[in-house]
């Protein structure tokens, strides 16, 4: 029998679920599976039992509160997929409204991080899924990944005082004076925008703890400059809640 | 009085619902409405600028190098700044790229659907049974575009390598070779479905209502009259090709009424004094230009041309547009500058214009993108028209006006959601990027 999946977005960009339709194997997985919902391409529109529930995007209303509660019911297994559905995504810079990630109002069973999902980290998590097993998520960091810094870890006198890298680099950004984030960030982009000379912002999360603790450990080992530091955008662009305004 | 309301609309991007107002013989009113409220604008108020093109980006998946590319225009603008002319090939590579992808999973999975049961309906069955066939070359195509996108923009969805003021990633020999093989294979496939969509167009045609648009304005950029996606000025023309208006973006308040402060019923121009609604997409490129700049285009598109006021013949267009991109591509990197390109990065950061605009052509039509920033290059105030809410009037005239005639005919208020949906469908809306904004226009 064919595994029952659902697919649906909250709040979001939709970015994560145009991954999936962009994997090359989407045609074959369409095969592989049937849909009992997955509004963007198919007609049906109840929310039925199922195997796997796959949520994009973060919690807004009250009615995606119930929803997500309706889908914890039905599904098996409820993974969140990208950043938004795991941290809260770009929303949370928002003043208007609040974003609350799924796993704040119902307990998932794995996550598929990245905003977007990287391409082939999603094809394999995808196919783990089908085949009943976990997806899985590197322990280590972005660094691991990166040309420009196979050593990782954070060398003294680091200062940063850009965001925008100026030049191609040549050593590690942060040695440039560059932030970027891959020390606390999780590897399994492939260091994507590293490769196309971009620092890594992080989209991934972090691997252990909340990005915040994360953040203000790692700008208590390096310098940075005050404009940077009092940057919202580089603490919340990913992540809900707001609450390191207190902790920093 | 009834109220139906379907909801969610499938196979639309985004969340919409359609609610249909029904007496006893008639429908009274029907509207669409976008459900989701990100509020981006507001949220980059108060960034500094160079965080704009990264934080667009996350508007919509669908068409985020659109979104970026805008934001990159318009601060270039502010700071009077050009990048060079290879990184403006780079960055016409990645949005080529993005056309097709869109295009192609709109038509595969949000209308195809459709198409089969309309030609179904009307006679046989023979399209059906090539389905998986379509399925399988249209992930073709659609790999084609994402590979386009992933190879110069660093990522597939939400590229990374558009930055003010340039590119921060150039192509390599090999990966051009790569793009040129790619781009050639796809040629015939979006022929393929071209003469699939003249099939299914003839089959419905006179069973069928075309869903004709009343005489709206049409609006999109264009380059000395020639399609254009990247740069250009926007011309608006009415359903003769009359050009009513040419002008420059940053002149587009003097020319566009702002809905969201005028709260009236269309979007018109303010120059023209029109009370039309407003069209911008496929068919309103299709209408403002002289030509798609590739002679084989011309040849396919004359056997269109009986449904060019239909809406369904946007589907056709968007087959066209890739077929256009398809060639395009492979000029661009025929291009011997690209070779030769370094990435470009920017160290500019004097402002030389406190405000200004940008417009691009996204996938679904018109993007306009303006910024106010003040001189600590703060973004002061930021204004993101998006293709479905220029949109939104041209969406409710032909919806109210189809649905009710199709009610009037077969009494059924199932054919009547049907039809709905299939109306809203044509037009590709984005609800996604429209929840940039929750103005009056969205609420209706
Ligand atoms: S995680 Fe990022 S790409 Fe995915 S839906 Fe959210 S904003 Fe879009
Ligand atoms: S390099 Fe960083 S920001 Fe870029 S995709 Fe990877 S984790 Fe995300």
């Amino acid at each position: 029998m064919k595994p029952k999946l659902l697919i649906t977005s909250l709040t979001s960009c939709n970015g994560c679920i145009t991954s999936i339709i962009e994997l090359e194997i989407f045609p074959e997985f369409l095969e592989s599976v049937d849909f009992i919902f997955f509004p963007l391409i198919e007609d049906k529109d109840n929310i039925d039992n199922c195997d796997i529930a796959l949520i994009e995007g973060c919690i807004t209303k009250e009615e995606q509160k119930e929803e997500v509660l309706e889908i914890r019911k039905k599904a098996k297994k409820v993974i969140a997929l990208g950043t938004c559905a795991i941290f809260g995504g770009i929303t949370s810079l928002s003043d208007e409204i609040e974003s609350i990630p799924i796993n704040e109002i119902i307990e998932i069973d794995g996550f598929i991080p990245g905003c977007p999902t990287p391409t082939e980290f999603l094809g394999s998590s995808l196919m783990a899924l089908l085949n009943g097993e976990k997806i899985k998520l590197s322990p280590k960091n972005l660094c691991s990944e990166c040309d420009l810094r196979p050593d990782s870890g954070v060398k003294s006198k680091i200062k940063i005082d850009k965001l925008i890298p100026e030049k191609i680099p040549f050593e590690c950004f942060l040695h440039e004076n560059v932030l970027c984030l891959g020390p606390i960030t999780r590897a399994g982009c492939k260091a994507k925008c590293l490769k196309a000379n971009i620092p890594c912002e992080g989209c991934m999360g972090p691997i252990l703890a909340d990005f915040m603790s994360n953040m203000v450990n790692f700008f208590s080992s390096i310098e940075v400059s005050e404009d940077i530091k009092i940057s919202e955008e580089i603490y919340s662009k990913f992540t809900h809640p707001k609450s390191f305004v207190k902790t920093v | 009085m009834k109220k139906l309301t379907i909801k969610p609309v499938t196979r639309v991007e985004g969340h919409g619902q359609i609610e249909i107002f029904a007496n006893k013989d008639e429908i009274s009113r029907v509207n669409f409405s976008m459900l989701d409220y990100r509020g981006i604008e507001k949220i980059l108020i108060g960034k500094k600028f160079s965080e704009i093109p990264s934080l667009v980006s996350k508007v919509c998946g669908f068409c985020s190098a659109a979104h970026i590319v805008a934001s990159c225009k318009a601060f270039e603008n502010i700071l009077d700044i050009e990048p060079t002319y290879a990184s403006t090939l780079l960055r016409q590579l990645i949005m080529i790229g993005e056309i097709i992808t869109n295009h192609m999973i709109h038509f595969t999975y949000m209308v195809l659907p459709d198409f089969f049961n309309l030609a179904s309906a009307s006679q046989e069955n023979d399209v059906k049974t090539n389905q998986s066939e379509i399925f399988v070359k249209a992930s073709k195509l659609i790999k084609i575009g994402k590979n386009l996108v992933e190879i110069v923009g660093g990522r597939a969805v939400q590229p990374v390598s558009i930055i003010i003021g340039g590119m921060s990633k150039s192509l390599t020999d090999k990966e051009i070779s790569l793009l040129k093989k790619n781009l050639k294979s796809g040629v015939a496939t979006a022929k393929f479905f071209l003469k699939f969509v003249q099939d299914v167009l003839e089959k419905i045609d006179g069973t069928k209502k075309m869903f004709e648009l009343q005489s709206p304005l049409y609006m999109g950029l264009q380059k000395d009259g020639a399609y254009s996606f990247y740069d250009g000025s926007l011309k608006i023309t009415d359903d003769e090709r009359e050009t009513l208006a040419t002008f420059d973006v940053n002149d587009y308040d003097e020319f566009i009424v702002d809905n969201r402060i005028n709260a009236s019923n269309f979007t018109p121009s303010r120059t023209l004094k029109k009370e039309l609604n407003l069209l911008v997409g496929p068919l309103a490129r299709y209408h403002i230009i002289n030509e798609y700049g590739i002679y084989e285009v011309h040849e396919i598109l004359k056997d269109f041309q009986k449904w060019d006021k239909s809406i369904l013949f946007s589907n056709a267009l968007r087959l066209i547009e890739i077929l256009v991109c398809l060639y395009k591509g492979l000029l661009i990197l025929d291009n011997k500058e690209l070779a030769k390109e370094q990435p470009v990065f920017s160290t500019s950061s004097k402002i030389k214009y406190e405000n200004a605009f940008s417009a691009v052509e996204a996938p679904r039509g018109t993007l306009i993108h303006n910024y106010k920033v003040n001189e600590n290059m703060v973004v002061e105030d930021a204004r993101i028209y998006v293709p479905t809410e220029l949109n939104i009037f041209s969406i409710h005239e032909i919806l109210n006006r189809t649905c009710k005639e199709e009610f009037t005919k077969n009494k059924s208020l199932e054919t009547v959601q049907e039809t709905a949906k299939i109306v809203v469908r044509s037009f590709d809306p984005c609800i996604s990027c429209s929840s940039v904004t929750l103005q009056k226009a969205h609420r209706l």
